[in-house]
């Protein structure tokens, strides 16, 4: 059986008030009884209860963070920069993988709002749902991250996808590629079509160029390999010769489905890829991508919901970060 | 402004308090008329079963935390993912925190989960815990540590045998030619830190033609393995190794990089070998010879273990220990080719 603040008040020889008052951060409390109650809690183990607290206080001092996929750097960079903001705060993040389902987005929604989260940061996958407009309403704020919002009342921090969609295809262009493929998915993350969206204006602002779209299941390495293979399994001229991948573990899967069928990266096909991950610059080949600044997404994000807490009446904020183009080895120019 | 509480649904559905404690509890019970009454009046009132109160009364949550070090390391996602996929498996929800490696952060998540009421913890450290874990678990929150073999029976733990894997990275590195070799890593008082090492310095004793140079690279990370790269390449070129084992994929790759761009050619003059297969070992400029802790089973044995301790049911051992596998590719075949 666990200690409970009686216990520790009668093991310090004080009131349970006392106890209460040292727990709480209480000013009025002598150092003496301070030192004595400290050293009951350390003795008998005694945890205080925060969900209990937190029935009378209201909050608890947590974050909720859900993002698309755990697997991706894009996402735990984010994270990084939120946790790391967070912690200046004295606040923790607590983090729940969606993984593209409606449902567990759901399910962590309810989850945050049950442990009394002080807000919570999303990277939704579709819309924002009923779920989330519900939850707000009920008075835990939320900010969108990577994505910026459709209903104005939430806030936002996210990178402008479709200049960068568009910075992407351009540069595929300008160095001389004429038949571009886009892959990526799945079409119901507002991201991937907004990339794609930037894409196709760049491809229609030029002449003579092709844009055509292989969707994939999801956005991760084996997808980008499936990609690689199915560009493989076609004749030489009717392949693309550059492709555009969402995002960098795609364009990373695609670089290996390539090599692994002898296709050379960028002599015969240039890759770019989104997001500019760590690894991105370690390729095979170093892969040239679209860069989010990604810790400062999450940095600014908490931001923005401490701003939210504080003053749950104020007006809320679409931050829009500029993507920038880092050109590497796997787009350098078929001609040279 | 007030929450809405059980009180004003019983009232709004013109039902007892106990009765919409009961539909919460066990829906079953309650005749379908007034399930329905209730279930309209919680919608019209938009109330949210407190998880936080029910849990105070039942003592269960349908919740279990992951602690690691750092997310962002592949290592990491990939044990988050195959934990979570199984866990959702007897309907659990996974939270996940990042401690940064540092033990205050650590603390801090240890105290978040265990005042949440996390039904039972998964933790991945470089750091001393077990007798954090060990008075965690005495309070009623049972844990698994993974990544390192536990010292006391009673902690769970699902570890790699990371001596054995540091023997085999030598072992291979040996067998393709290399005797001036390094081994970068640290902190040395990290437990796989120091197993693989331990490994390593066994095989090296073995070849007595054979030196091993530690070099401390206490960050972990692609950028480390960049500084300690560009660190070699400022030595004059007799005096720099000639085979490398770093202790994880990230290191190994900041390493290949830097030293690719600084001319050095691999594997012919320098052969490199890595810790862990992440996702991007085979894809790395030159495709990295590694050690594989991944396992197929590895997630659905860390779940497994959790639930057998969170149910306390006797089990034959309490530690699981995978063996690890080198993957031999390019970064070390063809050692000594011209």
């Amino acid at each position: 059986m666990s200690a409970n603040i009686r216990d520790v008040a009668e093991k310090a020889g004080v009131s349970v008030g006392t106890v209460s008052n040292v727990l709480n951060h209480r000013e009025k409390v002598s150092p003496e009884a301070v030192r004595r109650v400290r050293a009951a809690i350390e003795e008998l183990g005694y945890v205080r209860n925060d969900a209990a607290r937190q029935l009378r206080v209201g909050r608890s001092s947590t974050v909720g963070l859900v993002v698309l996929d755990v697997r991706n750097p894009f996402f735990t960079d984010l994270a990084r920069g939120a946790e790391s903001e967070a912690a200046r705060h004295g606040l923790s993040v607590i983090l729940g993988n969606s993984d593209d389902d409606v449902d567990r987005e759901a399910g962590y929604l309810d989850l945050f709002e049950e442990q009394r989260v002080r807000g919570i940061l999303i990277s939704p996958y579709r819309e924002v749902g009923p779920h989330l407009r519900r939850l707000r309403e009920r008075g835990t704020p939320a900010v969108l991250v990577d994505r910026r919002s459709e209903d104005e009342q939430f806030s936002s921090v996210s990178v402008d996808d479709d200049l960068g969609g568009w910075l992407a295809a351009n540069h595929l262009i300008e160095t001389g590629r004429r038949r571009i493929l886009f892959t990526g998915g799945p079409f119901d993350i507002r991201q991937i079509v907004d990339r794609q969206a930037g894409a196709r204006r760049a491809v229609d602002e030029a002449d003579g160029v092709t844009f055509e779209t292989l969707p994939t299941p999801a956005a991760s390495v084996a997808d980008g390999r499936s990609t690689g293979d199915a560009i493989a399994a076609r004749l030489a001229e009717d392949r693309p010769d550059a492709v555009f991948a969402a995002n960098d573990l795609i364009a990373m899967g695609v670089l290996q489905g390539l090599a692994r069928h002898g296709i050379r990266v960028p002599e015969e096909i240039a890759i770019i890829g989104f997001d500019d991950i760590d690894f991105a610059s370690a390729a095979v080949v170093p892969l040239s991508s679209v860069r989010q600044p990604s810790q400062l997404m999450g940095e600014t994000a908490l931001r923005v919901l401490l701003a939210e807490i504080d003053d749950p009446t104020s007006a809320a904020q679409q931050i829009v970060f500029e993507p920038e183009l880092v050109v590497r080895a796997s787009t350098a120019s078929a001609a040279s | 402004m007030a929450r809405v509480g059980i009180r004003e649904v019983a009232a709004h559905a013109g039902v007892a308090v106990g009765t919409v404690s009961h539909y919460l509890n066990h829906p079953d019970k309650v005749s379908s008329e007034k399930a329905d009454r209730i279930r309209s009046s919680i919608e019209t009132l938009g109330f949210v079963p407190s998880n936080a109160g029910r849990q105070l009364r039942l003592g269960i949550s349908t919740v279990i935390g992951y602690i690691a070090p750092d997310v962002s390391n592949p290592y990491f996602a990939e044990i988050a993912e195959s934990v979570e996929r199984r866990a959702s498996d007897f309907g659990v929800s996974v939270f996940l925190a990042n401690s940064h490696r540092s033990r205050e952060r650590e603390d801090a998540y240890l105290r978040v989960f265990e005042q949440h009421q996390v039904r039972g913890l998964i933790v991945s450290s470089h750091l001393p815990i077990e007798d954090r874990l060990a008075a965690v678990r005495s309070r009623g929150t049972p844990s698994v540590l993974v990544g390192q073999a536990a010292r006391s029976h009673e902690q769970a733990s699902v570890s790699l045998d990371d001596v054995d894997g540091g023997r085999q990275a030598m072992e291979h590195l040996l067998s393709v030619g290399c005797r001036r070799i390094a081994f970068v890593g640290g902190p040395l008082g990290i437990p796989q830190v120091a197993d693989r090492l331990a490994g390593a310095s066994d095989a090296v004793r073995e070849e007595p033609a054979a030196t091993l140079e530690v070099i401390n690279a206490p960050d972990r990370t692609i950028r480390g393995g960049r500084d300690v790269a560009a660190a070699l390449l400022a030595r004059p070129v007799d005096l720099r190794p000639d085979g490398i084992f770093a202790v994880n994929d990230l290191l190994a790759l900041g390493i290949l990089q830097t030293l690719v761009a600084g001319g050095v050619r691999i594997p012919e003059e320098l052969a490199l070998v890595g810790y862990d297969d992440n996702e991007f070992a085979e894809a790395s400029i030159i495709p990295l010879s590694t050690v594989r802790g991944r396992h197929e089973g590895f997630g659905v044995a860390v779940v497994d273990l959790l639930f057998d301790v969170m149910e306390d049911k006797s089990v034959a051992s309490r530690h699981r220990v995978f063996k690890p596998e080198l993957v031999a590719r390019a970064s070390t075949l063809g050692f000594g080719a011209r």
